[in-house]
């Protein structure tokens, strides 16, 4: 059998199956995470951002 | 006549505080190890649902949709995000299948950089605490 065709290519790193999430499975699974971060938070690097920022709120403080 | 004709596109890791936001993702595994689940049905922003997070920001947990804010970001260059473009260029691949995302369809990244953005997408946390120089540098535009 020949598995799927658009296989993105890595270095060696092992691929997952995405995750999926009725929202029913909601609360359960974002309590459990948020516990876990809660323990960590004292690590905290607060600069750190991978979304979008808008420029708009920062530009308000001047 | 073009009452529509303005197609609405979508920054898929926005603040929940953006005008339209909603959760199409959550996080899984552990901080260290996570991996967006992704919803069935995408969700309005609501306090309540905010309100899951506890102590936490609701961007290390939830993944958020809203509008693109275009040139009103920091990652918005030459009319193209430019964290999108870092993103595929900078991390690798971690899933084996596009995942079943309800925003693909406005997705800015999808729209401007395919299935790439989407095999990598799983492993996005909008606020990420503990990132390595490498990830700082991806988040970050100077």
């Amino acid at each position: 059998m020949k598995k799927s065709k658009a296989k993105p290519q890595t270095a060696g790193e092992k691929l997952e199956a995405p995750v999926q999430l009725t929202p029913e499975q909601l609360e359960t699974v974002a309590a459990g995470f948020a516990a876990q971060v809660i323990k960590i938070k004292g690590t905290e690097d607060p600069t750190v951002l991978t979304g979008a920022i808008s420029t708009r709120p920062v530009l308000k403080q001047f | 006549m073009s009452k529509e004709s303005r197609k609405q596109i979508d920054c898929p890791s926005a603040q929940p505080t953006t005008d339209g936001a909603r959760i199409f993702g959550v996080m899984t595994g552990t901080p260290e190890a996570h991996r967006v689940g992704y919803l069935t049905e995408a969700l309005p922003v609501s306090e309540e649902l905010l309100a899951l997070s506890g102590p936490a920001k609701p961007t290390q947990l939830f993944r958020i949709a809203a509008p693109c804010a275009g040139g009103g970001c920091k990652h918005f260059r030459d009319n193209a995000c430019s964290l999108a473009k870092r993103i595929v260029e900078g991390v690798p691949a971690v899933v084996d299948a596009l995942p079943a995302c309800q925003i693909r369809p406005t997705c800015r990244w999808f729209r401007e950089q395919g299935k790439a953005a989407c095999f990598r997408c799983p492993q996005v946390m909008t606020d990420k605490s503990n990132a390595s120089d490498h990830e700082k540098q991806i988040a970050d535009t100077d």
